[in-house]
C-alpha cells in the first residue's frame, strides 16, 4: 500500500480516473489479508506488479489506436506539405524565424534573471541609497552614501541585522614578486561583507580575516595567477606601489552571475579617510548595504532611517530620504523601474511580435486553402470520423509543421549564438540552451504556437458539412474572409509600428552624434594618469606640446560628456538661506576650455598670468547664472565650501552629460592635485604618429606604466548610449525580418487567390481587358488591406515616438516625412510581393486557364 | 448481437453466483476457485468496464471500510440487456455443443 500523495497512486489516479476508488480499495483489501499471511514482502510485490498490469493494460490499447491515427494524420500532412511547397515554406520560413528570435531572446532573459541568485539571504539584501531634494532639482544618487550611515542604521533600528559599506574598482595594479598585473578588480569592504554575501572563503576565516587593516583576501584564480601552486596564505600583496598587504584568506571565485565582480577584497577602512573625516555627513561613492531581519517589513524599514538621519543630520534647506532597494532586483532594475529590464522587455515584445506574424501567415494561409481540403475532410467524416478527429488531426498538422520550423529553429539560433552575443556585449555559455528554465520556457512558445496557429484553422475545418463538403460546394463564408483581412491589417500594423521605431531610434541616435556639444568631441584624447606619472604633469605637458600635432594639453577630474560630481556647498548673496541647490563641479588644469573648446561668453579662461587663479577664481555656466540670478556674473563673487572665489568666466552651456539629462549648473576651479585624466587635443591628421609620439614620451617618464589612450567621441558613444546602440542594431534587424514576414505571408495570399482566379482571369482577357488592368486590378485588392493597416498604424506613430524619446532630455525632431517614408517602403515592398503573381496570372495565356473543364 | 467473449461470459456468471456480494475482490475470488487459475486485477477490470460500457452490468458506490483504507466498495449487478446476452450465448454454446458425435471427445 502507498501513500496518497505518492508518484505511483498519482499515476494510478491519472490512469484509473473515476475508476480509482473502486479499484485501489480492492487492491488495499487483498494487500492486508496477503499482508496477514504471507508477510510484507510478498504484498508489496504482489500489489505493485497488480498495480503495473493495470497501468499496462489501461493505456495499452489507447496509444495503439491513438498510434495508428496519429500515423495516418502524419501521412496526410507530409503529403499535403509536398504538394503545397510554396505555402509550406513561406510557414517554415517564417515560423522558424519567429522561434530563433523568440529562442533568443529567452536566451538572453534567463540568463539576465539569473543574477545575484547564489545569495542565500538574497530576500533579505537591501541597497540603502540615497534621494536628496533641492530647491532646483531632485537628485537621485543610486551610488552615493555616508560614511556614519551604515553603523548608525545597524545600532538604532531593530530591523536591520547588519549592515556593509563597500566599493569596488576595476584596472587596479597589483604586484605579488615579480608578477605585476594591472587589471585587477578590487573590491573594498567592510568585515560583515562576508556574513552578508555569500563570497564563501575556503581557507582562511571570515571573522578574523580583515582584523589586519593591511590584508587582503584573493579569489581562487588570482590566487593561481599571482602564486601558481604555492600556499598563498600568509604571502604580501602590493597594492598599487602603496600598500603591502597580507593575504589572509581565499575565496572561490566569483559566480559569473554575479553584480559585484573582483579579483580581491581588502578591508573598507583601507581607502577610507580619517576618523574624523568619516564622521562628516557628506555624500560618497560606495554603497552601503543592509541585511534585514527574517520577516522584517521593508517598507516601515525605509520610514526609520529617514528619521534616524534626520537626528543626526543637518539638512541646510534640502530633504533627505533613504530608499532601500532589493538585491532581487539589483541587476534588472533601477530602483525608478529604468534598466537592463525595459531593453530585455522590448526585446521579448518584439520577437514574439515576429513570431505572432508568422503564425498568423499559418492561419490565413490555412484557412484561405480551407476549401481545398474540405473534399478530404468530408470523407473523413463519412467513414465515421467525429469533429474531435478533426481537430486533433489538424492540430496535429500544425504541430508538425512547428516541429519542422523549430528544428530549422535551432539551426538558426546555433549559427546566429556568436553574432548575438557580439551585439548584445554577453557571454551566453551554450550549455544554457539546456537549463530547465530555458526548456520550460521555449516548450510553453511551442505549444502556444501550436495552439495559436492550429485552433481556429481546426475549428473551421471541424465545422464543415459531410454533404457540402464533398459535393465542393464549401466556400469560405464572409466572416472568414474578413476575419483574414483583419489579421492581415493587423500583421502590417505591427510592422509599420516597428519601422516607425526602428526610424525614431536611428534617427535619435544621428541625432546624439551630430550635436554639436558646445565642445569639440573629435580629435579630443583622453589619458588616465596614474598617480606616478602625476607629479611630473607639468613636464609631460611641455614635452607633449613639442609635437606639432599636439596643439593644447589639460587635465580634469571627469569626462566632459560624463560628468557626476556635484555639491550643495555653493553660496552666493542674494540666495535664500533656508533653500539648497546643487551644482556640477569639475577641478580642471590650466587650458581647459582652449583644449575643450569651449566658448567663453564674458571674462576670460583660467590663466597662469592671474596668481589668484588657482586659488579663488571659478568660472560657471549659463545655467548657474541663471540660477543665480546673474545678468553679469563676472567678477562677483560666491563662497565654494567655505572659500571664497570670485567669478572670472562665463562658459556657454555645454552638454557635460549623455543628452538623457538637461543641462545642469556647473562650476569650475583649477586644482593641480585632484584631476588625474589629461585631455589632448590633437591635428586630424597623423593621428596614429600622435598617438604612437605620446606612447613614447610616457613611456619616457615612466617605464612599464601601462598607457590608456583613448578618443573622447568613441568614450562618449561607449559609455553613454551602449544600450541603445545594442537596442538599435536588434531592432533594425527584427523590423526586418517582420516586414519579410509579413510580406510572405501577403505572397502567400496573393498566389492562392490569383490560383482561384485563374478562370476569372482567363475569361477577362477573352472579353478584352488588358493584362496591365488585370495586374492593377489584383494589386489594387491587396494593397487595400496594407493602406488600411497604414491609415491605422500612423495615428499610433507619435505616440510611439513619444514613449521612445522619453527618456532623453534632448530629443530629435521628427517630421512628417519619417511617417510618409515608412508608408512608401511598407507599401512598394508589400506591392513587390503581390505583383509578381498578378503578373504571372495577367500574362498567362488564357487558353491555357480556360481549357480545361 | 454480437457474442459475449469468454472472459465477459465468466465475469457476468460470476456476478449473477455473487448475488448482492459482487465486487471486484469477490468477483476475483470466486473466478479463482471456479477456474482454479489466477486471474489479475487487470485481466477482470479491462471486461468488466467494457461491459458496464456496453451496459450489460450496473454499478454502485457501497459502504466503505477500514481494511480499504476508507475506500468504497463498487457492487456490480447484471442489468437486463446482460442477461439477455448471456441467454444468447448460452444458446449458442449448446447448438455449437449439441449434435457432436459421442466419439469425438
Amino acid at each position: 500500500m502507498f501513500k496518497k500523495h505518492s508518484l505511483p497512486a498519482l499515476v494510478l489516479r491519472i490512469v484509473l480516473g473515476d475508476n480509482y476508488e473502486e479499484r485501489s480499495g480492492d487492491l488495499d483489501e487483498l494487500y492486508k489479508e496477503l499482508l496477514k499471511e504471507n508477510g510484507r514482502l510478498h504484498a508489496t510485490t504482489w500489489h505493485s506488479l497488480q498495480i503495473l498490469k493495470i497501468i499496462f493494460k489501461t493505456t495499452f490499447s489507447y496509444f495503439i489506436w491513438s498510434l495508428l491515427m496519429f500515423a495516418s494524420y502524419i501521412k496526410t500532412a507530409f503529403r499535403n506539405l509536398k504538394r503545397h511547397k510554396n505555402y509550406s515554406l513561406i510557414n517554415i520560413m517564417g515560423l522558424s524565424l519567429g522561434i530563433a528570435s523568440c529562442m533568443l531572446a529567452l536566451l538572453w532573459v534567463q540568463d539576465e534573471t539569473g543574477y545575484d541568485r547564489f545569495h542565500t539571504n538574497l530576500e533579505r539584501i537591501h541597497k540603502v541609497y540615497s534621494i536628496t531634494e533641492y530647491e532646483n532639482v531632485q537628485q537621485v544618487n543610486y551610488n552615493a552614501s555616508y560614511y556614519p550611515l551604515a553603523a548608525l542604521i545597524k545600532a538604532e533600528i531593530p530591523e536591520i541585522e547588519n549592515t556593509v559599506r563597500f566599493m569596488t574598482y576595476s584596472n587596479i595594479q597589483l604586484r605579488a614578486g615579480e608578477l605585476e598585473l594591472a587589471d585587477n578588480a578590487m573590491c573594498f569592504a567592510d568585515p560583515s561583507f562576508f556574513d552578508i554575501f555569500s563570497f564563501n572563503l575556503i581557507i582562511g576565516n571570515k571573522n578574523t580575516a580583515f582584523n589586519e587593516r593591511k590584508s587582503i583576501v584573493i579569489t581562487q584564480s588570482t590566487a593561481a595567477k599571482y602564486f601558481g601552486t604555492e600556499d598563498p596564505m600568509g604571502k604580501t600583496i602590493n597594492l598599487m606601489n602603496r600598500s603591502d598587504l597580507i593575504v589572509t584568506g581565499i575565496i572561490e571565485d566569483i559566480p559569473r552571475q554575479s553584480s559585484f565582480q573582483f579579483d580581491g577584497i581588502a578591508p573598507f577602512n583601507l581607502i577610507s579617510p580619517s576618523e574624523e573625516a568619516q564622521a562628516e555627513w557628506g555624500g560618497n561613492p560606495f554603497h552601503t548595504f543592509a541585511l534585514l531581519i527574517p520577516g522584517a517589513e521593508v517598507s516601515s524599514v525605509k520610514g526609520k532611517i529617514d528619521q534616524v538621519v534626520q537626528r543626526q543630520k543637518e539638512s541646510q534647506g534640502s530633504h533627505h530620504s533613504f530608499p532601500l532597494h532589493s538585491l532581487q532586483k539589483y541587476h534588472l532594475y533601477m530602483p525608478d523601474g529604468s534598466g537592463l529590464n525595459k531593453t530585455l522587455l522590448i526585446l521579448s515584445l518584439t520577437a514574439s511580435f515576429i513570431l505572432l506574424i508568422a503564425c498568423i501567415n499559418f492561419i490565413n494561409l490555412g484557412t484561405a486553402r480551407a476549401s481545398t481540403r474540405t473534399t478530404e475532410v468530408g470523407l473523413r467524416k463519412t467513414v465515421g470520423a467525429t469533429r474531435r478527429d478533426i481537430i486533433k488531426q489538424f492540430m496535429g498538422e500544425s504541430f508538425l509543421l512547428i516541429l519542422i520550423a523549430t528544428v530549422f529553429a535551432c539551426i538558426l539560433a546555433l549559427i546566429s549564438l556568436p553574432e548575438y552575443c557580439q551585439i548584445i556585449q554577453k557571454q551566453l555559455p551554450l550549455s544554457n540552451l539546456l537549463r530547465g528554465e530555458v526548456v520550460l520556457g521555449f516548450i510553453t512558445i511551442l505549444i502556444c504556437t501550436v495552439i495559436l496557429t492550429g485552433a481556429y484553422p481546426s475549428w473551421i475545418m471541424a465545422r464543415c458539412q459531410p454533404v457540402t463538403a464533398i459535393k465542393g460546394a464549401a466556400l469560405p463564408g464572409n466572416i472568414q474572409i474578413i476575419f483574414r483581412r483583419i489579421l492581415v491589417v493587423f500583421q502590417f500594423v505591427l510592422s509599420v509600428l516597428m519601422i516607425i521605431a526602428m526610424f525614431t531610434l536611428s534617427k535619435q541616435m544621428s541625432f546624439i552624434q551630430h550635436t554639436h556639444l558646445g565642445f569639440e568631441t573629435k580629435n579630443l584624447l583622453e589619458i588616465y594618469l596614474p598617480n606616478n606619472l602625476k607629479p611630473q604633469y607639468d613636464a609631460i605637458k611641455t614635452q607633449l606640446l613639442q609635437s606639432p600635432d599636439i596643439s593644447n594639453i589639460s587635465m580634469a577630474l571627469q569626462n566632459p560628456n560624463r560628468m557626476g560630481s556635484n555639491t550643495s556647498a555653493v553660496e552666493w548673496t542674494g540666495k535664500n538661506p533656508d533653500a539648497a541647490y546643487t551644482f556640477n563641479f569639475e577641478a580642471v588644469g590650466f587650458d581647459y576650455s582652449e583644449t575643450l573648446r569651449l566658448q567663453i561668453l564674458e571674462g576670460r579662461a583660467f590663466s597662469k598670468e592671474h596668481s589668484t587663479d588657482e586659488n579663488s577664481a571659478v568660472i560657471i555656466n549659463e545655467a548657474a547664472a541663471k540660477l543665480m540670478g546673474m545678468d553679469n556674473p563676472v567678477g562677483s563673487s560666491i563662497t565654494v565650501w567655505d572659500n571664497k572665489a570670485t567669478i572670472i568666466g562665463l562658459v556657454k552651456d555645454f552638454h557635460c552629460r549623455s543628452l538623457h539629462y538637461s543641462i545642469e549648473p556647473l562650476v569650475f576651479w583649477i586644482d593641480t592635485d585632484w584631476p588625474s585624466n589629461m585631455y589632448l587635443r590633437i591635428s586630424p591628421n597623423n593621428q596614429q604618429k600622435t598617438i604612437k609620439f605620446i606612447n613614447e614620451t610616457l613611456n619616457g617618464f615612466q617605464p612599464d606604466t601601462p598607457i590608456r589612450i583613448q578618443y573622447v567621441e568613441e568614450l562618449r558613444m561607449q559609455r553613454n548610449y551602449q544600450t541603445e546602440q545594442r537596442m538599435g542594431i536588434i531592432t533594425q534587424f527584427l523590423t526586418i525580418l517582420a516586414l519579410v514576414i509579413s510580406c510572405l505571408g501577403l505572397l502567400g495570399l496573393a498566389t492562392f487567390v490569383v490560383e482561384q482566379k485563374v478562370k476569372e482571369i482567363g475569361i477577362r482577357k477573352v472579353l478584352g481587358a488588358s493584362p496591365i488592368g488585370i495586374m492593377f486590378g489584383l494589386i489594387k485588392d491587396f494593397s487595400r488591406w496594407v493602406i488600411i493597416a497604414i491609415l491605422i498604424a500612423i495615428p499610433m506613430g507619435p505616440f510611439l515616438v513619444n514613449k521612445i524619446l522619453a527618456t532623453y532630455a534632448y530629443q530629435t525632431p521628427i517630421k512628417p516625412d519619417l511617417y510618409f517614408i515608412t508608408c512608401i517602403i511598407v507599401l512598394g515592398i508589400a506591392c513587390m510581393a503581390v505583383s509578381v503573381q498578378s503578373l504571372r496570372a495577367a500574362l498567362n495565356n488564357p487558353v491555357n486557364s480556360i481549357r480545361a473543364e | 448481437m454480437k457474442l459475449l467473449s469468454r472472459s465477459e461470459e465468466i465475469i457476468l456468471l460470476t456476478i449473477l453466483k455473487l448475488g448482492d456480494e459482487a465486487y471486484g475482490v469477490s468477483i476475483r475470488q470466486q473466478i479463482e476457485q471456479d477456474t482454479g487459475s489466477k486471474w489479475s486485477f487487470a485481466s477482470i477490470y479491462s471486461p468488466l468496464d467494457k461491459l458496464t460500457q456496453k451496459k450489460f452490468t450496473s454499478k454502485e458506490a457501497g459502504e466503505s471500510t477500514a481494511s480499504r483504507g476508507g475506500k468504497r466498495k463498487f457492487y456490480y449487478q447484471v442489468t437486463h440487456v446482460g442477461k439477455e446476452a448471456l441467454r444468447e450465448i448460452r444458446k449458442a454454446t449448446d447448438q455449437v455443443w449439441s449434435d457432436l458425435p459421442d466419439t469425438a471427445l
